[in-house]
């Protein structure tokens, strides 16, 4: 019987092996349950599929949906939505909108009735073309009224 | 695989009374001889130990607003280097060339490069190992290395199938189409107006496409889009048993070295190849330690401007 030390460490080798074994099926149920992205978090999934996020910031008036450039909102407000982009690129639908279209209203409170898409590309691999798929928040006065989710 | 097929081929880790859970996982890709770890065990760590001192100094020309950080990592990873070298300090220094790889990770997280992950892993597996005058510390380590290596390996084949996007050569199609890097190692197969249609979808646009390759070369294409996932799947399988582990590496090395034909991430690629010479015999993470060393002096030097080159665009940080 090898000392316990020695055990110890073998256990431990043993449960990285594990880990790596498993944490790649793990983190393919998170793909598919949250859209996080496949190229990170170490699931070994580069190169398997294209995904691009793209969220679009609305404002909603009486007329209909006016698009909002991001860069010409107040310098705290792009940074929160562009940090949300990014978040959201990685983390997919475990990040929401919220945080950044509070600070979004507090600078911009023209923007009274807002709302965001973010629009989810990937390549099918049914017919080899790129699919999309939409989410859609809604904002009133900053705080979240609606989610239209897939 | 059975208990009579790992005390064939593999029982370097095994007790010979009571073997636990975790000896018996370990057992999978055994040496069958502890003599040599311990020298396997140190020509890799050197190795690693470059590699993380020459990866963490590319970083620090790039980022110039934690440059203090990211000079005092580079410093503690090449002291690491320069004394886990011996293998006196090996274990400190691996400590501390773990903990410069962990503020790295967290640093870039969640954007962190999965080579980054598996760096941490294979530092994390030789800061669990101790000098062990029987070697059965060193030959543990092997095997976990080895296992690593042959389930990273399985792991990205097996994504391939669960993304479905390499049975007909989808998005190796769709990297030649968006990427030069996979446009220039396939301008010899495609021809010229079927690589200008790959190209001439927006891949921002909904039902851009098809990414898919027509014409006489279409075959050949689609075999070796599928060669990619079912050699990633099969020789992990071969590297485990002891009769066709030698076949199975070279074979690996291959693979990888075509892959990095195409993507050229040479980060990945100088780590893995490391990882895959494991499992040869005698000493190759040595014989090959010095064209390491040359590839980050030359990154360096790129980076500074004295030498041709971009280290970022070889994906090597």
């Amino acid at each position: 019987m090898p000392p316990a030390s020695t055990r110890f460490r073998t256990g431990l080798l043993a449960a990285i092996v594990v880990f790596v074994a498993l944490w790649p099926l793990a983190h393919r149920l998170l793909v598919a349950r949250y859209q996080i992205n496949p190229w990170k978090f170490g699931g070994f999934a580069m190169y398997v599929t294209y995904v691009s996020s793209i969220p679009g910031l609305f404002q909603v008036t009486s007329a209909g949906f006016r698009p909002v450039d991001p860069a010409g909102l107040s310098p705290e407000a792009r940074d929160a939505f562009e940090r949300f982009r990014m978040r959201r690129s990685a983390f997919g639908r475990l990040v929401d909108p919220d945080e950044a279209l509070r600070v979004v209203h507090a600078d911009h409170p023209e923007l009274e009735h807002a709302m965001v898409v973010v629009q989810r590309l990937t390549l099918d691999p049914r017919d080899g073309r790129i699919a999309s798929e939409k989410e859609t928040f809604a904002y009133s006065a900053g705080e979240p009224v609606a989610r239209d989710s897939p | 695989m059975g208990a009579a097929l790992r005390l064939r081929y593999l029982p370097a880790v095994a007790s010979p009374t009571r073997s636990s859970f975790a000896q018996g996982v370990l057992s999978l890709a055994g040496d069958g001889d502890a003599a040599t770890a311990p020298i396997r065990i140190a020509d890799f760590r050197r190795f690693l130990l470059v590699y993380t001192a020459g990866r963490s100094w590319l970083w620090v020309p790039l980022e110039p607003d934690v440059q203090v950080a990211l000079v005092a990592g580079a410093i503690v990873a090449s002291l690491a280097a320069a004394f886990g070298a011996r293998d006196r300090f090996a274990v400190p220094a691996v400590w501390a060339a773990l903990l410069v790889v962990l503020a790295q990770v967290i640093w870039r997280f969640p954007g962190t490069a999965n080579h980054l992950y598996l760096e941490f892993i294979c530092l994390a597996v030789l800061a669990v190992c101790r000098r062990d005058s029987r070697g059965a510390d060193e030959a543990a380590a092997l095997s976990a290395l080895r296992l690593v290596t042959a389930t990273v390996l399985f792991h990205t084949g097996l994504q391939k199938v669960l993304y479905g996007t390499w049975f007909q050569g989808d998005f190796l199609a769709f990297m030649v189409g968006i990427d030069d890097r996979f446009g220039s190692a396939f301008a010899w197969l495609l021809p010229a107006d079927e690589l200008a249609r790959l190209a001439s979808y927006d891949r921002k646009i909904t039902g851009a496409g098809p990414y898919r390759v027509t014409g006489s070369t279409a075959p050949i294409f689609l075999l070796a889009s599928n060669v990619v996932w079912i050699a990633e799947m099969i020789l992990p399988v071969l590297l485990l048993v002891a009769r066709t582990r030698w076949v199975a590496a070279v074979a690996g090395l291959a693979l990888i070295v075509g892959i990095q034909a195409n993507a050229r991430e040479v980060a990945f690629g100088l780590l893995f190849v490391n990882l895959l010479l494991l499992f040869l015999p005698g000493r190759p993470n040595a014989w090959l330690l010095p064209a390491v060393a040359v590839v980050f002096a030359w990154a360096l030097l790129a980076a500074a401007g004295l030498l041709p080159g971009d280290p970022v665009a070889w994906n090597l940080l």
